[in-house]
C-alpha cells in the first residue's frame, strides 16, 4: 500500500510539516492558478521559447531549494508519481499542440495576407494621427518576435484585451475580433488537437488538485497538523521568509 | 474627443524607467503568476493587484519607454543574488517578455559622458537615467524611479519629470 507516513511519530511530524509548507501547498496553489488560466484558456504559452510561462510541469512548482523535500515526499508517497507525470505528459501535449498550431497558422497564406493588410492598415493610423491632439500610435516594426508571431500567441492564448502599455495594444484592440473570428483555436476546426489537449489538460489537473487536497487533508489528521502550520521561528519558516 | 478609440491620446512621448520600477513588475509577476512565494517579501508592500493596474495605466500614457543598458546590469546583480538559482531562467524569461511587452528601448551612456560627482555619490545608474533626459530633452521626458532623490533631481536640473512609483500607484487610484 502506498504510504503518506513520515516516521514513526504520528503527531506533529516535522517532516509532513516541511510537506505541507514546501510541497503540498505550492502544488495546490498552483494547481489553482492553472485552473483559472485554464478556464480563461490563457495558456501563457510563448512563441521564443515553445512553453507555457505560467503552466509547467509540477516539480518546477517546487522553489529549487526545497526540491529534495519533493523527492522524499513523492518517495514516501509515490502514487503522486504518476499523477504529477500524467500532468507533465499533458502539458507537453497542449506545447506541442501549440507550436504546431503557430507553425501551421504563419504557413497558412490567408494568415499571411490578412496581417500584411492589417499592417498596412495599421501603418498608415500610426503615421498620421486622425487628430492633432492625438500622438500616433506606436509602430510594430521593432517588435520581435514580428507580429505574425505575436498574432499567433495571442490568438493561442485567448487574449483579450492587453494592458496599454503592451506596443501591439492599439493594433490588437483594433484588429483582435477579425483574428480570432477567422483564426482562433476555438473557432478553427482544423486546430482541434489544441482545444481538446487543453480540456484533457483541465480535468487532470482538477483531478490532481482533488487528490493532493485531500492527501493533505488526511496527513493533517494523521499527523494532527493544520494545513499551513504556524510555527515560532523555525529553521523552515526562516527559510522561506528569507530566501 | 473618443476616449474609447484604440488610438486615444498618449500624453507623453517619452518614458525613461530606472531600475526599481521593472523590478516591481518582474517580482509582482514572479509572485503572483510564477508560485515565487520567496520572493514576497522583496515586493513593495503597496505594490499589490490594484498598484499594478496604476503602473499599467500610467506606462501606457507614454508613446515610447526607454532605459538605460546600466539598468539591465542591475537587473543581472539583482537576480545573481537571489539565492535559488533554478528560479533564474523564469525571471529573465519574464524580463525579457516585459521588454518585449512594453517596446522597452536600451540606450548606452558612456561612462565619460556623465557628470562625475553624480557617478561618485549615486552611482553610474541614476547619472545615467540623468543623461538620457538630457538627450531626449525635446521630447519632454519623463523618469520613472522608486529612488526619491533621483525623482527630484530631474525637476531640479530641469531635464524631465521625476516620478516616484509609490506616487503613481496612489495617485493614479484617485
Amino acid at each position: 500500500m502506498a504510504t503518506s507516513g513520515a516516521g514513526k511519530s504520528a503527531r506533529n511530524s516535522k517532516r509532513v510539516e516541511a510537506w505541507l509548507i514546501s510541497v503540498i501547498n505550492p502544488v495546490i496553489d498552483s494547481l489553482r492558478r492553472e485552473a483559472d488560466l485554464l478556464a480563461d484558456g490563457n495558456l501563457s504559452w510563448r512563441y521564443f521559447s515553445k512553453k507555457c510561462e505560467y503552466i509547467r510541469p509540477v516539480r518546477s512548482y517546487i522553489e529549487g531549494n526545497f526540491r529534495p523535500n519533493f523527492e522524499d515526499f513523492l518517495t514516501e508517497n509515490p502514487q503522486f508519481k504518476k499523477k504529477f507525470e500524467e500532468h507533465d505528459r499533458a502539458l507537453s501535449k497542449i506545447e506541442g499542440a501549440a507550436s504546431e498550431f503557430a507553425a501551421a497558422l504563419l504557413h497558412d497564406p490567408l494568415f499571411k495576407l490578412r496581417v500584411e493588410e492589417a499592417l498596412k492598415d495599421y501603418a498608415v493610423e500610426a503615421t498620421y494621427a486622425r487628430y492633432d491632439s492625438e500622438p500616433r500610435p506606436p509602430g510594430l516594426a521593432s517588435m520581435n518576435p514580428g507580429m505574425p508571431e505575436t498574432i499567433a500567441e495571442f490568438l493561442i492564448n485567448n487574449v483579450g484585451s492587453l494592458p496599454s502599455y503592451y506596443v501591439p495594444y492599439s493594433f490588437w484592440e483594433r484588429y483582435r475580433e477579425d483574428f480570432v473570428k477567422r483564426f482562433g483555436p476555438r473557432e478553427n476546426a482544423k486546430a482541434g488537437v489544441l482545444p481538446r489537449a487543453v480540456k484533457k489538460l483541465q480535468g487532470i489537473s482538477a483531478r490532481l488538485a482533488g487528490d493532493v487536497t485531500r492527501h493533505r487533508s488526511n496527513l493533517c489528521s494523521k499527523y494532527d497538523m493544520a494545513p499551513v502550520p504556524i510555527m515560532p521561528q523555525g529553521p523552515v519558516e526562516e527559510l522561506i521568509t528569507r530566501r | 474627443m473618443k476616449t474609447n478609440s484604440p488610438f486615444a491620446p498618449r500624453n507623453r512621448d517619452l518614458l525613461i524607467i530606472d531600475t526599481g520600477p521593472i523590478r516591481e513588475l518582474i517580482l509582482f509577476h514572479a509572485v503572483y503568476d510564477l508560485g515565487f512565494q520567496s520572493l514576497r517579501p522583496q515586493l513593495r508592500p503597496y505594490f499589490d493587484r490594484r498598484a499594478y493596474k496604476q503602473l499599467s495605466r500610467f506606462l501606457g500614457l507614454f508613446r515610447e519607454r526607454t532605459t538605460s543598458a546600466s539598468v539591465v546590469a542591475e537587473l543581472y546583480r539583482w537576480i545573481q543574488g537571489l539565492p535559488d538559482p533554478s528560479g533564474h531562467q523564469q525571471l529573465w524569461e519574464r524580463i525579457y517578455q516585459e521588454f518585449r511587452n512594453m517596446g522597452l528601448n536600451e540606450e548606452v551612456v558612456r561612462l565619460i559622458d556623465m557628470p562625475i560627482s553624480i557617478v561618485a555619490e549615486h552611482g553610474p545608474v541614476d547619472a545615467s537615467l540623468l543623461e538620457l533626459a538630457r538627450r531626449h530633452l525635446s521630447r519632454n521626458p519623463a523618469i520613472l524611479t522608486v529612488d526619491s532623490w533621483l525623482a527630484r533631481e530631474c525637476g531640479r536640473a530641469g531635464v524631465a519629470s521625476g516620478f516616484q512609483l509609490i506616487e503613481v500607484c496612489h495617485r493614479n487610484s484617485s
